[in-house]
């Protein structure tokens, strides 16, 4: 029984901290409106904190500037589109570039000047934010640059598939039966090249996951379509997820993680690695600053506002352990996924604010404790 | 024991998706009409007591009411107007935490069709708010000029009077409202030279201050002092608000010997309220925020039940991409003779407090 627990405490607490919400909020939570806003408030989470859990795999390694870098490229863009008049694709370019630059540098320092990653990330936290502010306060009179192309915010918000609100939109429906088809499709696929038994645990997760993008499905049919941010974020998670389990590359970072000592041994570069790592984390927050940026219509210097928090929270509750170690993508998305409940419970439920961060921070800290308790004899 | 496992997850999720379903049919009361208000943050005290207020005067009217305040977060606001949306809200009162900023919160309310009423502060760059609820602005400015005017009784003057300005922040709309208001009040007697601005500084853009500071003010209000009223009174001061009154005050306190200036203000801050009682601030505009209220209340009746909703401008506010019908409040002022009655008995300040 405690071994079950153990493989499965995050779901189990999934689960758990779910129904607690859906009681407590007397199924509200449930309405297909609010299943969509969890993918549509959260992207940001569940993106970053898949290079989050990048980032983290190579061992204590963490980054507390995504945040702010999210402002700093909010900023970039609205100078880039509003005041420069750079059209999308240009715009994303150098969105792009910046992101690179950023990823090369702070990896760089970490990774082969051996500067801690957590000082190098907060000059970071504090000199973007401070950009961004300034940048915009350069711009504009008012605290936003506004202006955005509207291609640009076509590309990374609103809907796909779109359909009427009071209709059902059967486009939304039929994507995601095809997604959880191919991607369940993919998974015994993959299951049976390695050559391991198809348990009953394999079918039930397939059943699960196929119940569950049914349910988001009709959830976006009722409620005018897919959201762009939930396709973004189905690209990152599921190119992370194949990279780390199929290329040399990614299985070399879960050894890395697992060990670094025999990773070394066994001829894995570990400084490339890890700048590698950062590198994807600034190219994630890069793609959640443009996402930001359409979501608000505006470069605001409100973009960003504890993302860093709530993304390290996310992998706190997914089990990616600050210590490294093996690491699954998939439960930092389950963490991801939670955060997003509780967002989306505590402000359903219409708490004030101070107790919303009171609430959250005892969820969180609980819940690592439950799985440090139930992990105990690895710890020791 | 797998099994076991396998089979609490199973009957968990199977709650859930029963849960789902019967959520579904959940029926809303279709005679409860719901209201939802975005506040930025119930730590900023205006916010606050007004939200409150509105609240209870909308449960009487049988409202139910939805107060969400985004500790100041515009990703938050965002968020939380979606949920009011998807509480199934009918109409919302949004006070933006930053005017530009609500993107996609906007869209969404525009795709449920449910009408936004901007409360005071205009939410720009979309065309989803309805209607706009505030104080008229410009007849801020007026009555402060007006108020000179009367004071000094300057159709008869036989003398020319002194007067400087000091108007509000560039970034801020409003600003360029209440400087202009004023001016247009006081422009024929500064013609006639009745008025005169020994300074010269006489634009929106010279008499500026921003973020309606009040060291700001007051460092702006020493030069001109010190540079232009060495051997001259001047008589007249006309601060757009009290913030930058207050600065004023302080400077004409330290380098300044002459007669002591008529000051305008506006918002009735409480210590500027202190400074009418002790001379030092002639008056200042009270926008009465109960007014704004009842205005509000009155909006939200009218789009509920369907009537023509009376608004008294439509061609000021623009916000970027539309101009926003607009119900304007009329302010008041209050001088020395009629604070204390009028600010207790509005229940704006208490009789203590003022003493």
């Amino acid at each position: 029984m405690k071994r079950i627990l153990k493989l499965y405490s995050t779901e189990i607490v999934f689960g758990f901290v779910s129904l607690l919400f859906i009681i407590l909020t007397g199924a509200e939570i449930l309405k297909p409106m609010n299943i969509t806003a969890i993918f549509l408030q959260n992207s940001y989470i569940f993106i970053l904190a898949t290079g989050m859990a990048i980032c983290m795999t190579s061992r204590g390694n963490i980054d507390i500037s995504i945040g702010s870098f999210v402002c700093f490229i909010c900023a970039m863009g609205g100078v880039f589109m509003a005041v420069m008049k750079l059209n999308t694709g240009f715009t994303i370019i150098l969105l792009l570039i910046l992101g690179l630059l950023w990823g090369c540098l702070s990896g760089y320092l970490i990774s082969y000047l051996k500067i801690p990653a957590w000082v190098t990330t907060l000059g970071g936290y504090l000199s973007f934010r401070g950009l961004g502010v300034a940048l915009i306060n350069t711009f504009s009179t008012t605290g936003s640059i506004v202006g955005i192309d509207q291609s640009f915010m076509k590309l990374f918000s609103g809907k796909i598939f779109s359909s009427p609100i009071d209709s059902f939109g059967q486009g939304s429906l039929l994507f995601c039966i095809i997604l959880a088809v191919s991607a369940i499709t993919y998974k015994l696929y993959s299951l049976r090249k390695e050559g391991s038994s198809i348990t009953n645990s394999v079918i039930f997760g397939c059943a699960l996951s196929f119940a569950v993008s049914l349910v988001i499905g009709v959830s976006f049919s009722l409620t005018g379509g897919v959201p762009v941010s939930f396709v973004w974020m189905l690209i990152v998670v599921g190119i992370t997820q194949i990279w780390i389990e199929k290329s040399a590359e990614g299985r070399k970072l879960i050894m890395l993680g697992a060990n670094p000592e025999n990773a070394r041994i066994a001829g894995v570069n570990v400084k490339r690695a890890v700048f590698m790592t950062y590198i994807f984390m600034a190219l994630c927050a890069t793609l959640t600053g443009c996402i930001v940026l359409s979501r608000f219509h505006a470069s605001s210097s409100y973009a960003g506002v504890n993302f860093e928090m709530d993304t390290i929270a996310a992998c706190a509750i997914g089990g990616v352990s600050l210590y490294g170690g093996k690491q699954r993508i998939l439960k930092a998305i389950l963490g991801a996924a939670l955060i997003g409940i509780i967002n989306l419970g505590l402000s359903l439920i219409g708490i004030d604010m101070n107790w919303q961060w009171i609430i959250k921070g005892i969820i969180i800290v609980a819940f690592v404790s439950f799985d440090m308790y139930l992990k105990k004899d690895r710890y020791e | 024991m797998k099994n076991e496992t396998l089979k609490i997850l199973k009957l968990i999720f199977m709650v859930m998706i029963l849960l789902g379903a019967l959520s579904g049919c959940k029926i809303k009361d279709p005679d409860v009409k719901i209201i939802g208000i975005s506040a930025p943050s119930n730590d900023i005290q205006r916010w606050a007591v007004e939200t409150i207020q509105m609240k209870n005067r909308l449960e009487e009217k049988g409202y139910e009411v939805i107060i969400q305040y985004a500790s100041s977060d515009v990703s938050m606001q965002i968020s939380q107007i979606e949920n009011l949306i998807g509480k199934d809200a009918d109409v919302l009162i949004v006070i933006p935490v930053e005017a530009a900023s609500l993107g996609e919160a906007m869209d969404m309310a525009i795709e449920h069709k449910i009408p936004i009423i901007s409360y005071d502060m205009l939410i720009t760059n979309t065309d989803a708010v309805s209607y706009y609820t505030t104080f008229d602005n410009y007849k801020v400015g007026t009555i402060q000029g007006q108020y000179v005017r009367d004071k000094l009784d300057l159709d008869h003057a036989d003398r020319t009077y002194n007067i400087e300005f000091t108007a509000g922040d560039p970034g801020d709309n409003n600003a360029g409202f209440f400087y202009k208001g004023a001016v247009d009040v006081l422009k024929p007697y500064l013609d006639s030279g009745v008025l005169k601005i020994i300074s010269g500084q006489d634009s929106f853009g010279k008499c500026a201050t921003p973020s309606w500071n009040t060291e700001k003010a007051q460092q702006r209000a020493e030069n001109i002092l010190a540079s232009y009223y060495n051997n001259q009174d001047v008589d007249i001061w006309l601060a757009s608000n009290d913030t930058t009154a207050l600065g004023v005050s302080s400077a004409l306190a330290t380098s300044y010997k002459g007669n002591y200036p008529i000051i305008t203000g506006q918002d009735c801050t409480l210590i500027n309220v202190r400074n009418i009682l002790n001379g030092k601030q002639a008056m200042s505009v009270f926008k009465d925020p109960a007014m704004l209220i009842d205005a509000t209340v009155n909006m939200i009746d009218e789009i509920i039940l369907n009537k023509p909703v009376s608004v008294n401008d439509t061609s000021t506010y623009f916000n970027g991409i539309k101009t926003v019908p607009s119900y304007l409040c009329e302010p008041t002022y209050v001088d020395k003779d009629n604070c204390f009655e009028v600010l207790t008995s509005s229940g704006f300040y208490t009789p203590e407090q003022l003493k």
